[in-house]
Formats: C-alpha cells, structure tokens, sequence
C-alpha cells in the first residue's frame, strides 16, 4: 500500500507540474492574443469615429442637424453614438463631440473638439483670388491668432522675396517661389465657388447714390439690417465712414483717396461687379473689398487697415499688407449684412 | 510464518524504477523550467519592444510635426505637440488635446506646445553621450533638451534605479516630412534566463542551454495634428 502511495504521489506531482506549465503557456498566449485583439479593435474604432465625426460635419454644412442632439449609427459594422453640443463658448464655430464606440464586446470613449461643419467662403481669407496671383513685390498678411489666410484658385507666382503670411497659403494648383507662411502651406486645395453679386437684389430697399462719387458717410444700421448705398454705374470714393454698411457699385469703382473707419464698431463692404483700382496717391484702406474682375493696386505701398480683399484677378504694383478682420469668420451672419457675395443672398 | 525479506533480485527492481522515476522527474523539470524561462524572456522582450515602439508612434499622432535631429553625432526623434493638453496618462504625460483655432475651411488647428524627444545616452540623460539607455526629455522650447529636461520617471520604475528599458539594444528614427511621417525602429534581444538585469552573465554550465532572443519591431506613424 506504502508503494502504491508513493506512485501515485510521483504522479500527482508529475501532472501537477505539467498542468502548471500548459496553464501558464497558455495563459502567454490568451494574453499576447488578448492584447492584439484590443490594439486592432482601438485602431478600428479611431478610424469609425473619424468618420462620424465627418457625417456630422456634412449634416451641419448642409444645415440638417440642430444642437444638442445624439446621433446613433452603425459604421463598418460598429455601433456608434455621439452626443454633440455647441462649443462655441470656448472656440467659435466647433462641436463638441462625445463618441462612444462598441465592436468586440468592447467600449471605446473618445471625445472631440472639431470645426462646427462649414464650406470655405472667400472672405475667410485676408486676400483671396480666383485666377492666377503674380506676387512681383512684397505681401504681408496680419490678423490676431494666425488668421491671415490667403488662398489662390489657380496658381500663385512669387517672385519677391517680402512675402509673409501670418496664416495658412492655400493654393489650387501650382506655387512657385516661397512664402514665410506661420501656418500651413497647402497645395491642391479644393477649388471655392467664385460667387457674382446680383445687382437686383442690392438695389432692393438700397439708398441710390447714382453714378459719381461717395464720400464720408455714416451708415445708419440696426443690429440685424445695414443700409445699402448703391451707384448702378461707376463710382469714386474716398473718406471716413461710419457705422455698418455696403457700397455697391454695379460697375468700376475707382478708390482716389484713403479710407478709414470712423470707430472700431465700423463695417464697411466696397462691391464692385467690375474693377476695383486704387489710385497712386492712397495709402490706407479699411474695409471688406470685392471686386468682379480685378483689383489694381497702381501705389507703391498700400495698407488695409482692417477688412479683406476678394478679386477675380489682381494686378499688384506696390507692396501690399493686408491686416485682416476675422468678423466675417467668427459670426457668418455679419457677413450676409455686409451683403458680402459668397454670404449673400 | 516469519516475516520474509527482500530478495536482491527485488530491490534491485525496486532501485531501478526509483532511478528511472527520478531520472525521469529531473529531466521534466530541467526541460519545463528551462522552457518557462525561455518563454519568460521572450514574452518580456516582446513587452518592452512592443510597450517602447506604441510610446513613441503614440507621441509621433498626437504631434504637430516631428524631425530627427543630430546632437554630437547622436540621432534623436524631436516632436512638436499640440498646445493644448486636455489630459495626461499616468506618468503625466499628456495624452489628448484640443484644438486652438480652425483653419478657414474649418479644420483644426492646434498650435505647437512642448517638445518631446526621445534617444539614447548614458545613464546621466543628456543628449549627445553615447549609451544604451533609452531616454524621453521634454522642453518648452526648441533648445537642445539637458539632462535635467530627461523624464526619469519614463526611464526608471518610480524614478528609482531599476532600468525599465533593459532588454532595448537600440532605437532608431526616419522622417518624410512631405507625408507627415515618421518610423521608429525598436532592437532589443535577451539571453534566455538573463530575462530581468542588463549585463549580467550566465554560469558557464548554463551556456549550453542559453539562447539569445533578439526582436526588431517598425512602426510608421503619421502625425495627424499638421494644422498649427
């Protein structure tokens, strides 16, 4: 009987010891599998709310979702739901997004700060234009926050060395020469609707100042409407001006004098469906400048004070410094009252 | 009837099976704890490979921009993280961010906040000292990181003395900045049964069963926080 104890002893430890070392090999395995698994599922959910993120954004662009809202979806067979909230209060025009991600048996939970969905519009930018930009001297861009953007909807052709761009270069197709840019410098941009004003619809409830000139003028505006001055022909203007409005010009408009805004609340749009030229002598524009065709600029050095310049084309012979007003950015609605094309109608 | 005794011929019997169980439970045992050690130690290379690559491409995504620089012919990973830090891990890192601003077409903009580096030095940290050890500093600025702007915390357990990098022989770095992208490549190897102290040697009779591990792991990561 002693014996038989003995061997069944031996054997006992015998399959003990080998249980312990499956167990633990295996239990390596589960582990390194378990892990993997996890990595995959991590990486997968990433790329299923970078792509909710983006349904948001196409629902807010198209203007088909209200906020506070949760959405539920199912996304390359993941279930998806995000709250999303306005958070604007603490970067304007963003979302904030909490997704939460099931696949696998397993939660992910990520949350999003993301633009609040919008197409790009040419008053985002301190200096936009539609055609080519030849750049022979210097241009230099300013706004609070590395705002001054440019952006080219062909190509852009540098040849001075004096260009700064306190912002992002966007540009359609090709760049040649170089740019101090603080932000990014970004190549086969997707090309913005080139938006022509409706002289109809600027003409209704304007105050008609009939071909000639406009000089200083303090435009009477409530906070939600601003008053029109509207010239069918061509027109001269110059001065100080007041208030919030638009001068809209049905054909060229010729600038022959410096223009300054009277106070900091000021807000001007200068819309010409033809040319814009700017005279020799004038140093100092403020103001949101659109023009139809092209803007010339026949100075040696030109300065807009605050505002942005939007042309089809631009035929620059001096240097130019653009500081640019983020107004229109900030709150889209201003820049429909400022009847700016692309915001307007 | 007397009590009979053990003939020869059955405690020779009884001597051989003992012997043979024996012989037969050593053998096991050598086998399996050798095997288990192996096994140990290519699970903790694997772990400190793969535990040191996920660091580093982890920083690498969550960055503005990455480039390699050459500190008295050492090569070093420096990258640019965003400015805004919502949350840190546990070793204080942080691990999320928000954006600053939106670009005009409304993408995210994330403005530059501290420089991390990671390179390997001697055990003093400072960049440019050639070693072994694996090393992350963190800067505020764009200066080249001292050795008091090396992260003990990531390198030692607790900041102490025990070497959490032991079995990485090297760690490399590529950047295409035209693609956003960075690799990190991780070595590391261990002498089976030498699994936990860098340096120490095994027994001359343990030579024989001894086998190196070796493990080299890429990584290419993207930094997707371009927008400064």
């Amino acid at each position: 009987m002693r014996q038989r104890g003995s061997t069944l002893l031996i054997v006992l430890v015998l399959v003990g010891a080998t249980t312990t070392v499956v167990i633990a090999a295996a239990d390596l395995v589960i582990s390194s599998m378990t892990s993997q698994w996890r990595r995959y599922h991590a990486v997968h959910a990433r790329y299923v709310a970078d792509a909710m993120v983006e349904y948001i954004q196409s629902r807010r662009a198209k203007g088909t979702l209200s906020l506070p809202t949760t959405l539920n979806r199912t996304i390359d067979g993941s279930d998806v739901t995000a709250n999303i909230q306005d958070n604007s209060i603490n970067l304007k025009r963003s979302l904030l997004v909490e997704i939460t991600v099931e696949e696998g048996g397993l939660t992910f939970k990520e949350s999003r700060v993301v633009g609040d969905g919008f197409e790009p519009k040419h008053f985002y930018y301190a200096l936009a234009s539609d055609k080519t930009l030849n750049l022979p001297n210097s241009l230099a861009t300013t706004s609070p926050g590395h705002r001054g953007h440019v952006y080219v909807g062909n190509d852009l052709n540098i040849t001075s060395l004096g260009v700064t761009i306190d912002g992002d270069l966007e540009v359609f197709r090709n760049l040649t020469g170089s740019a101090s840019v603080a932000g990014v410098t970004w190549l086969g941009v997707p090309k913005i609707s080139w938006p022509t004003p409706d002289p109809l619809l600027y003409a209704a409830g304007a105050v008609f100042v009939g071909s000639g000139s406009v000089g200083s003028h303090t435009f009477s505006n409530t906070a939600l409407v601003y008053e029109t001055l509207y010239a069918p022909g061509d027109a001269d203007i110059q001065g100080t001006f007041g208030g919030r409005g638009v001068v809209f010009v049905g054909k060229n408009i010729r600038i022959t004098g410096d223009i300054y805004y009277k106070d900091d609340n000021a807000l001007i749009a200068i819309i010409a469906r033809d040319d814009i030229t700017v005279e020799s002598k004038v140093k100092h524009i403020d103001g949101f400048l659109y023009a139809g065709r092209t803007f010339t600029q026949k100075g040696a050095n030109l300065t807009v004070g605050r505002g942005a310049i939007v042309a089809k084309s631009f035929d620059l012979k001096g240097n130019l410094v653009v500081n640019y007003d983020h107004a229109v950015w900030d709150d889209p609605d201003v820049g429909w009252r400022l009847k700016l094309p692309g915001f307007f109608p | 009837m007397g009590r009979r005794a053990f003939t020869v011929v059955e405690l020779l019997i009884a001597v051989s099976l003992t012997a043979i169980i024996a012989g037969t439970l050593v053998s096991v045992y050598v086998f399996v704890s050798t095997r288990a050690a192996h096994g140990v130690a290519e699970q903790n290379v694997l772990d400190q490979v793969r535990d040191l690559t996920r660091d580093v491409s982890k920083t690498i995504e969550n960055s503005v921009r990455c480039e390699t620089v050459n500190v008295s012919g050492q090569w070093a990973l420096k990258c640019v993280m965003p400015a805004q830090p919502t949350s840190t891990d546990a070793r204080n890192v942080a691990n999320a961010f928000a954006p600053t601003d939106l670009s005009a077409r409304g993408i995210e903009r994330w403005g530059e906040g501290q420089r991390v580096w990671f390179y390997q030095a001697d055990e003093t940290g400072k960049l440019g000292r050639a070693g072994l050890y694996v090393w992350r500093a963190v800067r505020s600025d764009d200066a080249i990181p001292t050795d008091a702007d090396a992260d003990r915390a990531w390198s030692f357990y607790y900041g102490g003395v025990r070497y959490r990098w032991s079995l990485i022989n090297s760690i490399s770095f590529s950047v295409t900045p035209s693609e956003r992208l960075a690799t990190v490549t991780v070595k590391g190897s261990v002498l089976a049964g030498d699994s936990e102290e860098r340096g120490k040697l095994v027994g001359a009779d343990e030579l024989d069963k001894a086998r190196t591990y070796s493990l080299t792991m890429s990584r290419a990561a993207y930094w997707l926080r371009w927008r400064r």
